[in-house]
């Protein structure tokens, strides 16, 4: 009784243990819809397969791109593994050039693909798909207006495109003028903003005005200084002018000078000063004015 | 600091005109090439271009591939043939997948239209190759646009014109699944420009 107790046990156990064990492989084949296609239509296929760890693909039993048979081709083959999961997909697109005279039934052909596991080999059966092919034209020979077979006409290019270079032409364009307008108003060329041609005017008076017009030609550097200082400029308020005007600090040497020389001149007696002095310092706050110092 | 960002205004204001020049370049000559185009494919009214003139244009190596195409179409209709298969064979490898598949049919319709002059002269031998390249031309054609409808049509003209049969065999049933190399319709070498 209880030698058979223990066999009973014995089996039942067996029998769960291998109903938990998976199948080595498993193979699922995806398709599209097996009608209405016609010639040099595409075809997706996608097999999905799922093996135990130890079950190994063998790549080079996945068919290869190129021509399967007279009318069918194989155009891209793309295998994609995980090893940790044990699962496969293999996308193969197939492309179908036969000409039916009506609808026909064609068959994909099967193929096996082989895969390993602990040194021996399996092989597993892909079967073949059978679907329909419809004819594009009728089964009577049709002519066109000349009595020539008809066909379809040569296809025609499309014009160029433009699109694209009009719209960089426009940017291009807009920054050139956004950045001329941004140097204009800097070198002064806006007449409503007199400020930014205090020295540009400054300069033109002092090459007009004779060589023993001295004290006008100081007294017109002294107007552009005072304007642009928005009250008179003195040498002990230069300080405050450099605050209000900090970019004109890098020529502070030659405005200082330049004070010294008015005092002499218009104070001290000196009546000749070199011309060229005046219209290199107004030079220079020409260049701080137009933004280039 | 000052006088750099200065430079730097300057450099992009001549950066901008000389961009803004260089485009107005380039649509100056596309719209030459497009009135080119339009003019071989009987579009547009040949004010300024006359007959002569329109086949003896060679677009230069580097123009377009679009040109090369309209060119070959316009060729074709005037029944200039060796000129319209030249400009089409320029096309090969050229252009986007789009314009080499259209190049790959309008080769195909070119050989078909061959054949089928051919085929009406009674030239039957004369005309078979010539469909076995418009089979390849279209096949060409679909691989690299599956969607080319003009294409699937014609390919099936030219298969009807000359039917793809399996080599008959004693051991091996006849079926539709036997390969390529089995082929009555197999020309290797044949030359390609013929006749």
């Amino acid at each position: 009784m209880n030698r058979h107790l223990t066999l009973l046990l014995v089996c039942a156990w067996l029998t769960a243990c291998s109903s938990q064990l998976p199948p080595p492989l498993t193979l699922d084949l995806q398709t599209p819809r097996p009608f209405g296609y016609v010639i040099g239509d595409e075809i997706h296929h996608r097999l999905r397969i799922q093996t135990r760890k130890d079950v190994k693909l063998v790549q080079t039993s996945v068919p290869a791109k190129g021509s399967v048979n007279r009318w069918l081709e194989l155009n891209r083959v793309d295998v994609q593994s995980d090893a940790d999961s044990g699962h496969t997909v293999i996308d193969l697109t197939y492309q179908v050039f036969y000409a039916p005279n009506e609808v026909k039934m064609l068959n994909i052909p099967s193929f096996a693909l082989t895969f390993t596991q602990a040194g021996k080999t399996l092989e597993h059966p892909v079967p073949a798909w059978p679907f329909t092919l419809s004819p594009l034209k009728e089964l009577a020979v049709r002519k066109d207006d000349n009595g020539q077979h008809y066909i379809r006409p040569d296809a025609q290019p499309a014009l160029l495109p433009t699109q694209t270079h009009w719209l960089t032409l426009q940017a291009s364009l807009a920054l050139a003028t956004g950045i001329g307008g941004y140097l204009v108003y800097r070198y002064g060329y806006f007449p409503l903003l007199p400020k930014r041609r205090l020295f540009k005017q400054a300069m033109s008076q002092l090459k007009r005005l004779p060589d023993e017009a001295t004290e006008q030609a100081l007294a017109v550097l002294h107007h552009a200084f005072n304007t642009l200082n928005g009250q008179p400029l003195f040498k002990h308020t230069l300080a405050e002018f450099y605050q209000r005007q900090p970019h004109y600090r890098v020529i502070t040497q030659d405005i200082e000078r330049f004070f010294d020389l008015s005092n002499r001149v218009l104070f001290g007696g000196q009546n000749h000063i070199e011309r060229a002095t005046l219209i290199a310092l107004c030079q220079q706050c020409r260049d701080i004015e137009c933004g280039k110092r | 600091m000052r006088a750099l960002r200065h430079k730097l205004i300057w450099a992009a204001l001549l950066a901008s005109v000389l961009l803004a020049t260089s485009q107005a370049w380039t649509i100056y000559r596309i719209h030459h090439h497009n009135t080119l185009i339009e003019a071989w494919l009987g579009h547009a009214a040949q004010r300024d271009i006359d007959h002569d003139d329109l086949r003896s244009i060679t677009p230069q190596t580097d123009a377009p591939p679009e040109l090369h195409l309209a060119q070959a179409i316009y060729l074709k209709q005037h029944q200039f043939h060796d000129q319209a298969l030249a400009a089409l064979s320029r096309l090969v490898g050229q252009g986007n997948s789009r314009l080499q598949s259209q190049s790959r049919y309008n080769l195909g319709n070119f050989y078909l239209s061959q054949a089928m002059t051919e085929i009406d002269q009674g030239r039957i031998n004369q005309a078979l190759p010539l469909l076995t390249l418009a089979k390849q031309a279209y096949r060409q054609a679909l691989r690299l646009d599956t969607g080319f409808w003009d294409a699937k049509y014609n390919l099936e003209v030219a298969m009807a014109l000359l039917p793809e049969f399996d080599r008959i065999s004693q051991e091996k049933p006849d079926d539709d699944a036997s390969k390529p190399s089995q082929l009555w319709t197999t020309l290797p070498g044949f030359p390609r420009g013929l006749p």
